[in-house]
């Protein structure tokens, strides 16, 4: 239990930190292809190492916590630091809940899409 | 103003968890870990630049990221294929608190 914890914190440590230090200095230095080139050369060594290798090992009968959970917390956390006012702070609430609400609809969808492609794709073998 | 950023907010969370959630696993299943590469240019990096590259997401106080869209999604969609919330919790507790000193180190040098 403990070490899952600590895996699952040490994977997402790492991805928010590199993420949303190293993604910003390279859209200031590139812009919008830095931005592409920064997913590329963070995401795909991050994901290879937290959900490839499995230091975020999910169970496979459980929820899926993806990586991603550290990058979006690191975000919004690293500006909470930066300026304390609440103010400030409850400004993110309709944005974010925006968000969430349409990643779960994109997420609710793609399941049934991904369904009905599967059945398709096996009537067309029979 | 307001309802506009709720819109665009929301369109770019859909955008970002369907198309991860139906093309990342193909893509490592055709083809192996170079998948992952492919993926993570080809769809993290195209969404950043329609995202946040040209602010689909409105930036009013705090940094609000493409990536809350992805936990809800990929989280909702793993539950609808049966996966049991009880198991994730561990992992829930270790990746926010991974973020919150990621966040606390990055406010002090960036």
């Amino acid at each position: 239990m403990l070490i899952k914890i600590v895996r699952t914190f040490l994977g997402c440590f790492l991805t928010g930190l590199i993420v949303q230090s190293a993604w910003v200095a390279l859209v200031e230095a590139y812009g919008l292809i830095g931005g592409w080139f920064a997913a590329f050369i963070i995401i795909s060594p991050m994901w290879f190492l937290n959900h490839y290798l499995g230091l975020i090992e999910n169970e496979k009968d459980g929820a899926w916590i993806d990586m991603a959970i550290g990058i979006a917390v690191a975000g919004l956390v690293r500006d909470l630091f930066k300026i304390h006012s609440f103010s400030f702070a409850f400004k993110v609430l309709p944005v974010l809940l925006a968000v969430i609400a349409g990643g779960i609809v994109g997420g609710y969808l793609a399941v049934f899409v991904k369904q009905g492609m599967a059945k398709e794709t096996e009537e067309e073998k029979i | 103003m307001k309802y506009e950023s709720i819109i665009t907010a929301f369109v770019a969370g859909f955008i970002f968890s369907f198309l991860i959630e139906l093309l990342w696993h193909e893509m490592v299943r055709l083809w192996g870990p170079l998948g992952g590469w492919i993926g993570a240019g080809f769809i993290v990096g195209t969404v950043w630049i329609v995202n946040h590259g040209l602010n689909l997401i409105p930036q009013m106080g705090p940094w609000v990221d493409m990536t809350w869209g992805l936990c809800a999604g990929l989280f909702t969609a793993s539950m609808l294929r049966g996966g049991k919330f009880k198991k994730a919790v561990p992992h829930l507790v270790g990746g926010i608190l991974g973020g919150i000193v990621a966040g606390y180190i990055l406010s002090l040098f960036v």
